[in-house]
């Protein structure tokens, strides 16, 4: 059986890559200090929301501020990778109405774009750490493979959001808000511990799995099997439904 | 050599009414056959389907019925500056161009090379095309799209038109692409463009072959019938 999917994924990787680090480029070319926004960006973020979170409850910000700094780093990759492939059909149709490249080209190319970015913010948790929480510095590895599993589950995610925006482009504006809220009910600046949240909320949601995932293994060196399972799972699931999507949508490319 | 087949293909495009989406029958069941060294014209008014017909030998639109077989190198010219980032130099997107149309990595500085000298954009090949004017971007375009020989040439309403001063020397190149390439399809409402370069003539109405046959007689047929 071919795997449509894959095939394009590396029959293209030099297309989507070099179209992920020109946008990157581009995004940064009037900046002096270029991609260092994003990181600045990050450090402002997880500084004042640790403080704010320590004004709350009785954490000390210090001590939650490599726990946040790991949940946002990877809330920011999540929540930009959705909410850009709103406008992705839209940006690319130039490329789409005029060579033979299929439409799940421009999804790799914004996942891969978010990819960089997060290897790019990593810096400020590798700071952190150093800083923080330096016998766990080296657990931060575990983040690669975990960003990896997170990668390609979005890929299915993504492209029907980029369809469905493309049209009905409406719902753009409606995402953010939809996005901010599922933020508060993600464990990023709260713990379940902390905060006596209803289990329900881990359980059905896999961002909390990631997070949950993430935590044990850069903090505790262990892996959390239940987590690590459901996320499996609904990676297998999201490959299988792109391929689905692959060989029965009819292209985006005749509706432009 | 048989450069480009389309048995039966049919193709339906979603179009925005409003607010809603029409699903619209663009090509039905479309026959045609190109052999190597013809020069063909497609003629058709507005709406009729010959961008939509270009773009599926192009192998930009998949069909929804029948079959499209393309042999050969091709280049299609519909929208000459797609792609671009006006940040970027024109350089920058010149090498972005190559690798959109997956030339071999080793021929991308060459195209990279001929471009900034063909273009006659000097320094300004070098700066952002922010900074240039209407000339100079139509220039690069044409550059862009004009290096190599492709076999097969798909064009939809000419190529572009650039300042006074590059005319000439865009008018020889396209001349030698034009004798170059084996096959050459072009839609377009020009009647002496047509006229002049192609041997090969097909009328298209709502989305279906009428005529096919000497570019004269299917110019004759498309003004008696229009």
């Amino acid at each position: 059986m071919k795997w449509h999917t894959f095939r394009t994924l590396i029959s293209s990787r030099g297309v989507w890559s070099h179209l992920g680090w020109r946008d990157l480029k581009v995004r940064y070319a009037n900046s002096v200090i270029g991609p260092w926004w994003s990181v600045a960006n990050l450090v402002v973020v997880v500084l004042s929301s640790s403080l704010a979170v320590s004004f709350i409850s009785t954490s000390n910000a210090l001590s939650i501020l490599p726990r946040v700094a790991v949940g946002y780093i990877f809330w920011t990759f999540i929540n930009t990778s959705l909410l850009e492939s709103a406008w992705s059909f839209q940006n690319a149709k130039g490329m789409l109405l005029n060579t033979e490249i299929h439409e799940i080209l421009v999804v790799y190319q914004l996942v891969w774009r978010n990819m960089v970015v997060f290897a790019h913010n990593s810096v400020v948790l590798i700071f952190l750490f150093m800083i923080l929480e330096r016998r766990a510095l080296l657990n931060l590895v575990f983040l690669l493979p975990i960003l990896g599993l997170v990668a390609f589950t979005l890929v299915c995610p993504m492209w029907l959001i980029s369809r469905l925006v493309y049209r009905i482009p409406t719902l753009r504006s409606l995402i953010p808000p939809i996005f901010q809220f599922l933020f508060f009910l993600t464990p990023v600046l709260w713990t379940p511990s902390d905060t006596g949240a209803p289990n329900v909320l881990i359980e059905i949601n896999p961002v909390a799995w990631l997070m949950g995932l993430s935590e044990q293994a850069v903090f505790n060196s262990e892996v959390n099997w239940k987590f690590l399972l459901r996320l499996v799972l609904l990676l297998i699931f999201s490959l299988f439904a792109s391929e689905f999507l692959f060989r029965r949508l009819k292209s985006i490319k005749t509706q432009i | 050599m048989l450069c480009i087949s389309l048995s039966d293909v049919s193709l339906i495009r979603s179009v925005k009414f409003g607010h809603s989406y029409e699903d619209r029958l663009v090509l039905n069941k479309i026959c045609i056959e190109i052999e190597d060294g013809e020069r063909v014209g497609i003629i058709g008014e507005n709406g009729s389907g010959k961008t939509t017909l270009l773009r599926v030998m192009a192998g930009v639109f998949t069909p929804d019925g029948g079959l499209f077989n393309r042999n050969g190198d091709t280049r299609s010219f519909f929208d000459m500056g797609f792609g671009w980032e006006i940040e970027l130099t024109g350089r920058e997107n010149t090498y972005s161009r190559s690798v959109i149309d997956a030339q071999p990595m080793l021929s991308r500085t060459d195209y990279v090379n001929w471009v900034g000298e063909f273009s006659e954009l000097g320094d300004h090949f070098d700066k952002p095309l922010k900074t240039y004017s209407a000339g100079m971007l139509a220039r690069l375009a044409f550059s862009m799209c004009t290096f190599g020989s492709p076999q097969v040439l798909l064009i939809d309403e000419g190529i572009g038109t650039v300042d006074s001063h590059f005319r000439k020397k865009a008018l020889r190149r396209l001349n030698e692409i034009y004798g170059e390439a084996s096959v050459l399809v072009l839609a377009t409402h020009d009647d002496s463009l047509l006229k002049q370069l192609c041997t090969r003539g097909v009328v298209i109405h709502k989305g279906k072959i009428q005529f096919d046959g000497t570019i004269n007689d299917a110019l004759s047929h498309n003004s008696t019938n229009s």
